[in-house]
């Protein structure tokens, strides 16, 4: 009995010997890349602590090493920055949980439309209007009104936002050497629109004898076409928010106005002509440029700064391509593009242990000199030219990065700057590349304008003023109360109905009466309500 | 009177002891089968049970601030929401519609398949099935699914190019509702069934090869092997797979559900779970999240009991 | 008569044999067109020209995907975590259903509902979050392996094994003297190996395609495992195909073949390790044990 349990005894050490394998995941766990940080001037007991949350991009390790970082540590060195780093692919799993755990970064990175109301429902956050005027002089000089309406809660500021964003990215583009062999111009009005996109289908626009051309690649939810809408006075509006407008001095949703119905009725038709490419509507997410860029489809309704990239794609299969952009088509209702609207921000947390100092980190990507220096593409001297002798940073020119060919890459390969979403460093890009501050003294802003324009052809830069010139935009400011029983629903319905609609699956008239009566009956009258109560 | 109730008080003290003594003789007799479910249940109470206790923000008005159990009570509110939603219904139709199908072609294929595997006596041929039909479980649906959109795309896929050759109309698969679901099971029979196979074939190589031996000498074919040697070899697997399998009856499959619909087919593809995250986790309600989580796991815990009962009436075995 | 029905098991072994071909056929061809993707160049992969055979081939998107980005350390943290998570939870399952496929165990029936209760009924994400956050867990790889450390089916299908091996093969052991833990180890884990090893494949795929859990528990950047990485960087990158001027082309033109790449990349480990599982479901073992 006493040898049987002895040998139990050490059978059982030998199965639980947590110990062996704790060892073994101890050793695992070990922070990566720690090591190569470089702790400055303070120990680290004695700094501030700043969490910053942002969405990534790129290397993270690249990124604590960079001169950026370096120059962001100097800027402050009483403080020790934690970055947390949320990948871009998965923000939208990540954000519920952090708001519903309160886990939120000192300097929580989020998207206004969405993730405010949340917050503020929760109170997690705190009121950041006083703040920026305190310490955010810099930020309240650039941020354009638009960008603010979405961040003010019950007549308080709450974010501090970050970045001085193109509101007016879209634009209609076509094959300008289709339109060409056809002998049309640009379409003007939303009439000659619809015989473009028949022509680019049914007429051989490129001239190979075979029917292998379409008009246009509907997006899944028809939610980014809103040219063909603007045409007949409604719009869906790209963000989820939809798309609402002052109507005899009252907010209305443009989706139950009549204009939507006429709308649909017109895309409708063209589809019935086969106007469209056949895989319009029910293609996933993300490949609604795809046809346009493979040389299929004639006709794309996407971001100004995409023409080149376009362009050059297109040219792999058709060496005489180019792409043009066009005015928004005229119709009954007006024209118009819609702008995306800036809905991301910074907020900071009841939780954050030095709030001004939060708004000062912010504060500081937005001081013109610090700017001058960090808002280049690529990272300071290896995939840029460094600052030149105004103390300002210098791209790479296309032209220049051809030349260097193979150096190029070993460049790039070197800072391991893959993304141009470059996570903290968002703060300062814009989606559009550099955008000078409206802050800088003329000749800085100069310098950064002109960068600007040596990075993109003539005829991108035209259709970013054509971008500019139709842009329309949402005037709800921000979610109301009552968005969050009912909007999902609404949209849903509102999402099959149009697309039914367009494809001509069901009968229009039915249809619209059907969806008036769901709106009337599932909070649509609530919501415009509230959203006339702000 | 007295005596006998002297008596029982003894009997009923006499029995308290004979439990203890019982539960002590037992902890003693048994002690290193207890021991080994120390580590297991400490992870269980850790990590299942003590987080379980937050479930009950189905009933509550679940508020950060308030923390889980200071949140406000709303009794069943967020289950009428759930029941109430104009989209409910045919959620619930289209789910247990597609769950029904899964059950019935999903659940056997790979049983078929590992049988048919089985039957390849060529080594090598055995091995490259086997390995060529368990490489699809490696692509995500999101890339399953754009390929599926290629192969079956109205424009030029390969699918309706062999439509068309016959003369026939090309048909655009993703925008008519009534091929939803049969795509949604086909791909799922081609992408998991040779990765579902696996654990038969692992427990087909531990039936006796005796069984096949004596067999043989009776007389048996390939066919009467497989039904009285192979199967029964399977039963118990098979069983306990799908007692499993029906507790999430109605988890159809989040991901490759998500990926594959689009507005033109959501009156057959709109299912519990892909509303669930559009009304539920993309707008942090939690507790109705977790509500809606209650009513499929009720419906589970439901089908599961019956489904053991059945197996034992049938005497095969059950899970518990 | 011994003829035809030679013919005939031979006829139907050709149908076999061809019907498994054909299957396998079909189900690995989106493989191998992503493979096919993965080699070939922009244009004819977004016109629909490439099947199964790439069409202007080029090494250009693996080079990418492998130079760029935290790309070797995403592969060693997930192969870390895989392997670490592996080993606890093959303990740990096999711990706890060794005892539970013991039908005369005092207490079992009431252990097993409770644990086929908490399958059923898993905690919700917020609970779940705050209790690994309690443990002290968050931003460590321990989140992405002690609260996963039993897959409670995994257990199940391995106590169901258990309880169908012969109760005479431990009764003997127990009469030779053996505790329980030497009955488990010395008779019934060599008995298992197959469904061992099955379950060992499915934690270790599992684990390596990990993505949910380290989005919410992990806030690092450099302990991410590889497919918050590859997903991160197509993301991004799509994102960048809107905005990209002129001198970001080269790097986003091969899109379609990146995220190609990043599949196949990502799949490889997996693809090697199967041949050594396979090994033990082809061959069969003995129940030697049992004849006696």
């Amino acid at each position: 009995m006493s040898a049987q349990s002895k040998l139990t005894r050490r059978q059982a050490l030998k199965l639980m010997g947590v110990g062996t394998f704790s060892a073994y995941l101890a050793a695992c766990a070990a922070p990566a890349g720690t090591s190569e940080m470089d702790d400055s001037e303070m120990p680290a007991g004695e700094k501030k602590k700043i969490s910053i949350s942002h969405i990534g991009g790129g290397s993270v390790e690249a990124s604590e090493k960079s001169n950026r970082m370096k120059l962001l540590r100097a800027g402050f060195p009483d403080i020790e920055f934690e970055n947390r780093w949320v990948s871009y692919a998965a923000y939208l799993d990540k954000i519920p949980v952090q708001i519903a755990s309160g886990d939120l970064a000192d300097l929580q990175f989020c998207n206004a439309f969405n993730d405010i109301p949340l917050m503020m429902e929760n109170e997690v956050i705190i009121e950041t209007g006083p703040l920026l005027e305190q310490f955010g002089q810099n930020i309240l000089a650039v941020t354009p009104e638009a960008a603010w309406a979405s961040t003010v809660y019950d007549g308080r500021q709450v974010a501090v936002t970050h970045n001085i964003y193109d509101l007016n990215i879209w634009c209609s583009q076509y094959r300008g050497d289709w339109l060409e062999s056809l002998g049309m111009g640009i379409p003007e009005t939303i009439d000659e629109y619809g015989e473009v996109l028949r022509a680019f289908t049914n007429s051989d626009p490129d001239g190979n004898g075979q029917d292998d051309t379409y008009g246009r690649l509907l997006y899944n939810s028809v939610r980014f076409d809103d040219d063909f809408f603007h045409a007949f006075g409604v719009a869906v509006g790209h963000h989820l928010n939809g798309f609402w407008r002052q109507r005899d001095g009252r907010l209305e949703l443009d989706w139950v106005q009549p204009g939507m119905k006429d709308a649909l009725a017109w895309m409708s038709s063209v589809w019935a002509d086969g106007g469209y490419h056949p895989d319009s509507i029910s293609i996933p997410l993300g490949q609604k440029d795809n046809a346009f860029r493979a040389g299929i489809a004639g006709n794309v309704y996407t971001a100004w700064s995409a023409v080149d990239f376009a362009q050059e794609q297109i040219r792999t299969v058709a060496p005489e391509a180019t792409v043009v952009a066009g005015p928004a088509p005229e119709g009954p209702g007006g024209r118009g593009y819609t702008g995306e609207g800036w809905p991301w921000c910074f907020v900071i947390p009841i939780t954050a242990e030095h709030p001004e100092d939060c708004v000062r980190v912010i504060d500081w990507f937005f001081t013109p000199d610090i700017a001058a220096q960090i808002i280049c593409e690529g990272v300071l001297g290896v995939t840029n030219k460094g600052l030149n002798e105004n103390g300002w940073c210098v791209e790479f020119t296309p032209e220049e990065k051809k030349a260097m060919g193979e150096e190029w890459s070993q460049k790039q390969n070197e800072v391991q700057d893959i993304s141009v979403f470059w996570g903290l460093w968002l703060t300062i890009g814009t989606l559009g590349g550099v955008q000078a501050f409206p802050t800088f003294p003329p000749d800085m802003k100069k310098h950064f304008d002109d960068m600007l324009a040596a990075k993109y052809s003539d005829e991108a830069l035209a259709a970013q003023v054509i971008s500019q010139e139709y842009l329309k935009i949402t005037e709800k400011p921000r979610p109301v109360q009552a968005d969050k029983e009912f909007w999902p629903g609404l949209q849903t319905r509102f999402g099959e109905f149009i697309s039914q609609a367009v494809a001509g699956t069901i009968d229009i008239d039915q249809g619209w009466s059907e969806w008036l009566d769901f709106f009337e009956k599932n909070g649509g009258p609530l919501l415009t309500e509230q959203v006339n109560e702000i | 009177m007295a005596t006998s109730a002297v008596s029982n008080s003894t009997a009923t003290s006499g029995r308290r002891r004979t439990f203890w003594a019982q539960f002590l003789f037992n902890a003693w007799t048994y002690r290193y089968l207890y021991l080994m479910l120390v580590f297991p249940f400490v992870f269980f109470i850790i990590f299942r049970f003590y987080p379980m206790w937050g479930n009950i923000i189905a009933f509550k008005k679940y508020q950060l601030m308030h923390g889980i159990w200071g949140s406000e009570w709303v009794g069943f509110k967020h289950f009428n929401t759930l029941f109430d939603d104009p989209a409910f219904m045919r959620v619930l139709r289209n789910t247990v519609s597609i769950a029904v199908f899964k059950l019935v072609f999903t659940f056997p294929a790979p049983i078929l398949l590992a049988l048919f595997i089985n039957e390849v006596r060529h080594m090598a041929y055995k091995r490259f099935v086997q390995t060529v039909v368990y490489v699809p479980h490696f692509l995500s649906w999101v890339i399953y699914g754009a390929i599926l959109y290629i192969v079956l795309s109205p424009a030029n896929g390969i699918v309706n190019n062999v439509v068309a050759a016959f003369g026939l109309e090309k048909v655009a698969f993703f925008q008519k509702p009534g091929y939803f679901q049969p795509i949604v099971i086909i791909s799922s029979l081609l992408k998991e069934t040779g990765w579902a196979a696996i654990i038969y074939l692992a427990t087909i190589a531990t039936i006796d090869l005796t069984l096949y031996e004596a067999a043989i000498i009776d007389g048996a074919n390939r066919w009467q092997l497989m039904r009285y040697v192979t199967l029964p070899g399977l039963a118990m697997t098979i069983v306990t797979l799908f007692i499993l399998q029906i507790g999430f009856f109605l988890n159809v499959g989040f991901e490759q559900i998500f990926i594959l619909q689009n507005n033109m087919v959501l009156m057959t593809a709109d299912v519990i779970e892909t509303f669930i995250y559009r009304v539920g986790i993309r707008q942090a309600r939690f507790d109705f999240t977790t509500a809606a989580g209650l009513f499929n796991g009720l419906v589970g815990m439901v089908l599961v009991l019956l489904a053991d009962r059945l197996a034992k009436r049938l005497d095969l075995p059950g899970i518990f | 008569m011994v003829a035809s029905s030679n013919f005939r098991f031979r006829l139907e072994s050709v149908l076999i044999y061809l019907g498994l071909g054909i299957f396998a056929f079909i189900a690995v061809t989106p493989f191998l067109h992503t493979i096919a993707r993965s080699f070939s160049a922009e244009a004819p992969i977004l016109r629909g020209e490439v099947y199964i055979w790439p069409v202007g081939f080029s090494f250009d998107a693996y080079e990418r995907l492998i130079i760029g980005g935290t790309f070797w350390l995403a592969y060693r943290n997930s192969f870390l975590i895989t392997t670490s998570a592996t080993l606890v939870q093959m303990i740990m399952t096999i711990l706890c259903a060794y005892p539970l496929s013991r039908t005369y165990l005092p207490g079992r029936n009431i252990l097993m509902t409770l644990i086929v209760f908490q399958m059923i009924f898993p905690p919700s994400l917020i609970p779940f979050y705050l209790t690994v956050r309690e443990v002290g867990l968050i931003d460590s790889w321990g989140s992405l392996i002690w609260p996963y450390a039993i897959n409670t089916f995994n257990m199940i299908v391995l106590k169901s094994y258990f309880q169908a091996l012969p109760r005479e093969l431990e009764e003997s052991a127990i009469i030779d003297g053996a505790n329980d833990f030497k009955v488990l180890i010395y008779i019934m884990l060599p008995l298992s190996v197959p469904v061992l090893l099955t379950l060992t494949l499915f934690y270790v795929v599992a684990n390596w395609n990990l993505f949910l859990p380290a989005i919410f528990f992990i806030n690092d950047g450099n302990k991410q495992p590889l497919q918050v990485i590859l997903r991160d960087m197509i993301w991004s990158m799509q994102l960048a195909t809107q905005t990209a001027s002129a001198d970001d082309f080269e790097r986003l033109a091969g899109m379609e073949a990146l995220k190609a790449s990043s599949v196949i990349i990502a799949a490889i480990p997996m693809l090697v390790a199967y041949p050594f599982f396979q090994r033990f479901f082809i061959k069969g073992i003995l129940l030697g044990a049992i004849k006696g």
